[in-house]
């Protein structure tokens, strides 16, 4: 059984359709990346799968239940979290207490030793992304690359099971954008499911083991890397696609 | 480390104050601190979980007429009265924030504005009740409990009094840090930095909105019923809007979202007026003027401010004249 379906997802903005019948399913584990020209409604999939946008049609099955509509803050906690294309982070607070937000859903009860795990998942985190030195700095006064490091740490400490990630290479260099693609196969390994959105074509190329592209709010291709790169709708709707840079 | 060291002289000062001032100087010091748990109720909802809440001054109406009413009609005791109008507005508290928190920060403060003036049509009007525009003028200071060492307290007494209400300071203080480092406090602290990832990370944000609500009314009952009992007479002019207004610009003043903040916003609206000898009226276009330049200039208020001065400045000094390395950033 697939760990997680979309069915016949639409939803339109006033006249404009953003997403229309859109359906796929994701085995776990599985890195499923979603391509489109600006505006081809993936950023709106993701809002409607996580309820922060309602659904007009369609249904979302995860773990053979039905979450479609439910509360944003629950889905989060059946194991679903996105991050967001505007990386968002709390501003005013350092590194340190963003991550112990972020463990929200993970406190049970008021056990001491939670505390303590927490603070040693907390330190796990910064240890993986490298940040343990910048833990007292301000989100709001780190540099971008870092920032975006830490939006997916965030989304991180609220143990997801899948993991809705969108852009998360926008914006950074080829060093730093290499760093998301290990810690991306990382998560894979660990087991998480994970569907990226993102226009680094050679980013997505190299990491997603399918690929769906949207156009106008329609799934207008699916399949291995390889076939979408060599699939004519595809290439035509990005006007000669782009080489890898 | 120095804070605590600061707290704990601040702390002694304040037990120490009667010592020093006479009769009118702690009559102010027991408004400032009655004043000063109102600003820590609204630190609550508007510092740390960000709307701002013009209903304050009415929930401080409400603890301060519940507690009143029960004492001097119904001939209860202080001491079941207040917890009874704690319970009271637990409940108004509720069953508006339910309805109001939905709404987006600016129809939220429109919201409670008009809540505010419901209130005041209410005990301006409810003759019965709350005996209208005269308001209520024989109560009572809480009753001397009958049990050793408890019976030493006589709250009639200025001094007795003050260092009751410096009891509540304290105890909301304490509170107030504790929640913060809760799961509670975290979780309104997220609200207010960015509600709609607060959500995406498993946040159920009304919820918290509620609890943050519920407890500045609570706080600001409890202030209700110490004042009435102070003053010992209440009108419905003293809960209006623009006690309200005045409690938002304190906390803004002061520091909002800080622990420090509502205690020195407290003692500046108290004091300027007594120092510069400002009338009333003259205050509020001071206000006026502040809040402009604060919110433009000082968003986190004077604390905000003093920790600014405090943390950059002081320490690039302090190395450059004990010519120390300057620590690793």
């Amino acid at each position: 059984m697939k760990i997680f379906e979309v069915r016949n997802l639409s939803k339109s903005f006033g006249g404009l359709q953003a997403v229309s019948d859109v359906s796929f399913d994701l085995s776990q584990g599985e890195i499923l990346g979603i391509i489109g020209p600006n505006g081809s409604g993936k950023t709106t999939l993701f809002n409607l799968i996580t309820n922060f946008i309602p659904p007009d049609e369609g249904e979302i099955h995860w773990k053979g239940a039905d979450i479609t509509g439910l509360r944003t803050d629950i889905i989060a906690q059946m194991g679903i979290v996105r991050t967001f294309q505007l990386t968002r982070v709390f501003p005013r607070l350092d590194l340190q207490e963003n991550l112990a937000i972020g463990h929200h859903l993970r406190y049970a009860g008021k056990i001491k030793n939670l505390e303590e795990s927490i603070s040693k998942s907390i330190e796990l985190l910064l240890n993986f992304f490298n940040l343990q030195d910048r833990r007292k700095i301000l989100a709001s006064n780190l540099p971008y690359g870092e920032r975006k490091k830490l939006a997916m740490g965030l989304a991180l400490s609220a143990g997801p099971e899948l993991l809705l990630e969108d852009e998360p290479a926008a914006g950074l260099n080829q060093v730093e954008t290499e760093e998301m693609g290990n810690v991306i196969r990382k998560l894979q390994s660990q087991g998480i499911t994970q569907i990226l959105v993102d226009h680094d074509m050679k980013f997505i190329m190299g990491l997603c083991d399918r690929i769906i592209c949207l156009n106008f709010g329609r799934k207008i291709a699916e399949g291995a890397p390889r076939e979408i790169q060599q699939n004519e709708e595809v290439i035509q709707v990005y006007l000669g696609e782009q080489d890898a840079d | 480390m120095f804070k605590k060291i600061f707290y704990g002289i601040v702390v002694l000062l304040a037990i120490l104050l009667p010592l020093f001032v006479g009769p009118y100087y702690l009559h102010l010091m027991v408004l400032t601190g009655i004043y000063c748990l109102l600003v820590l109720g609204l630190n609550i909802i508007m510092g740390y979980t960000g709307p701002a809440s013009l209903a304050q001054a009415s929930f401080y109406g409400i603890g301060a007429y519940t507690s009143a009413i029960l004492t001097t009609r119904l001939g209860l005791s202080f001491w079941i009265a207040m917890p009874l109008s704690v319970l009271l507005i637990i409940i108004i508290s509720v069953f508006l924030g339910v309805i109001t928190l939905r709404l987006v920060s600016h129809y939220f403060a429109i919201a409670t504005f008009g809540l505010c003036e419901i209130i005041f049509i209410v005990m301006d009007n409810w003759v019965p009740v709350t005996n209208g525009p005269s308001g209520i003028h024989d109560i009572k200071p809480p009753e001397t409990i009958n049990l050793f060492p408890l019976s030493l307290i006589d709250l009639s007494s200025r001094v007795h009094y003050y260092y009751f209400v410096l009891f509540f300071v304290i105890l909301t203080v304490v509170f107030t840090v504790y929640l913060l480092r809760s799961r509670m406090g975290r979780a309104f602290v997220a609200i207010r930095e960015d509600e709609e990832l607060a959500r995406a990370e498993g946040i159920y944000v009304m919820k918290y909105k509620v609890y943050a609500f519920v407890i500045s009314a609570i706080i600001a009952a409890v202030s209700g019923s110490l004042f009435a009992h102070y003053l010992q007479f209440i009108t419905p002019g003293m809960f209006t809007i623009f006690e309200s207004l005045n409690l938002v610009i304190v906390l803004l003043i002061g520091g909002s979202g800080t622990i420090a903040g509502p205690i020195l916003g407290s003692l500046i609206n108290v004091l300027i007026p007594e120092i510069f000898n400002i009338l009333p009226e003259i205050r509020m276009v001071i206000y006026g003027f502040f809040v402009i330049l604060f919110i433009v200039f000082l968003p986190e208020g004077l604390v905000g401010f003093g920790k600014k001065l405090l943390s950059a400045e002081f320490l690039k000094n302090i190395t450059r004249k004990l010519n120390l390395v300057p620590a690793a950033d």
